[in-house]
């Protein structure tokens, strides 16, 4: 049987009240909808985040206790299963994220990502000499590659051109993403990039 | 008068600017409410300075465009009156500015994926700083409408799915028309509706 990495469409119309940090004043608009990529997008920063930082998932527990996010967090099961939204996933779970739980994860992996910016700088820098930036790439997608495989559905054609594809450009995609999460707005621009509206206002 | 002065350092990028407060807006003594000067150090590019206008449209074309970049659109952001402009160029991005004097050649600089992060992050220091009492045309980050993500996105792969499918559904109805018509199978259908004649 074929696969393909089609994901069914599942929009929710969510409460703009939720959006934003709000850091200057707040946001005006209605009818935001959460975009179909927004779990694959979530899962897959953080598989990134897990490949830069050894025993990630212990520092992501202890950020979130940090910055208040226990309840959310308590247990690894918990966190599993929030992952588990991610439709190309081996055990995808055939549901949908909440706001909150989108809310709780960009929070999760801004701060992450601001503890992670020395080494993804490296990583996008263009001035560092070629031979050591080829290296730490190859280290870098040999890594996230092999997590890929030990956790995505290797039948689906998009994690199977993620496996085949040299450029690494979708690798390169999540690090620019990752990159422009940190900072005191990058949880916003984040948060932004994973809804749309419904209308323009 | 107080003179004020703010540094905003990242990696390759570091701002400086200069004021005072704004008394009549009864800003506090830390607090710029007026801007005098700014100076932007870019590492491998001139400094560049100007007026809070050229900061404003600056800071509006930056955060524009990391703002796509982050939902994964590459396009050129524009300035309103044009003095500011970002475009991709390959990997990297290009940034023009467009001097508001006379005979001066516009200036072009060329930052990468990690430079334009840490550029991003000083305007988003400087505007959130609360220290600096300034009205900035860029406020918040906000979800792109659908329509924008539809035309600006990339979506040749989905496209090229059905190109495929509907190749392969082409090619596979072709096939059917070698397989050979049985004709007499109607025939030997026919030939045993026929009665069989006992007149002999």
């Amino acid at each position: 049987m074929t696969s393909s990495n089609v994901v069914p469409a599942k929009t929710k119309v969510v409460n703009n009240s939720l959006i934003h940090n709000k850091p200057n004043g707040g946001s005006s608009f209605d009818n935001l909808s959460i975009t179909n990529d927004a779990s694959k997008k979530l899962d897959f920063l953080i598989l990134v985040i897990e490949t830069l930082q050894i025993n990630a998932t212990d520092s992501i527990f202890m950020k979130a206790k940090n910055i208040g996010l226990s309840e959310v967090y308590s247990s690894r099961v918990q966190f599993w299963k929030i992952r588990c939204t991610n439709p190309l996933r081996t055990s995808y779970t055939y549901s949908s994220l909440s706001t909150e739980q989108i809310d709780s994860l960009v929070e999760l992996i801004s701060s992450m990502a601001e503890n992670l910016y020395p080494i993804v700088r490296q990583l996008l820098s263009s001035k560092e000499p070629e031979t050591l930036t080829n290296e730490r790439w190859f280290i870098f997608s040999s890594r996230l590659k092999s997590l890929i495989k030990e956790r995505m559905n290797l039948q689906r054609s998009f994690v199977n051109s993620l496996l085949n594809d040299s450029s690494n450009s979708f690798f390169r995609e999540l690090l620019v993403i990752l990159s422009l999460s940190c900072g005191p707005a990058g949880a916003s621009r984040l948060k932004s990039s994973l809804f749309y509206q419904n209308r323009e206002t | 008068m107080i003179n004020l002065s703010y540094r905003y350092d990242q990696n390759s990028s570091s701002l400086v600017v200069g004021g005072m407060p704004d008394v009549s807006n009864g800003d506090s003594q830390q607090t710029i409410g007026i801007l005098s000067t700014w100076t932007l150090k870019i590492i491998g590019s001139p400094l560049l300075e100007g007026k809070k206008e050229h900061l404003d449209n600056l800071m509006l074309v930056i955060l524009k465009y990391s703002r796509s970049y982050i939902s994964g659109i590459r396009r050129t952001i524009k300035s309103a009156n044009n003095v500011v402009s970002i475009s991709p160029q390959g990997a990297n991005h290009k940034l023009i500015l467009n001097s508001t004097q006379k005979d001066v050649k516009p200036l072009e600089i060329i930052i990468d994926d990690s430079e334009l992060s840490d550029l991003t992050r000083c305007l988003d220091l400087l505007r959130l700083d609360h220290r600096i009492n300034l009205k900035w045309t860029y406020l918040i980050d906000k979800p792109f409408s659908k329509r924008y993500l539809q035309i600006y996105l990339n979506k040749s792969n989905n496209y090229t799915q059905i190109i495929f499918s509907f190749i392969i559904f082409i090619i596979s109805s072709s096939l059917l028309f070698l397989i050979p018509v049985d004709n007499k199978y109607e025939t030997i259908n026919d030939y045993k509706n026929i009665p069989i004649s006992t007149d002999k």
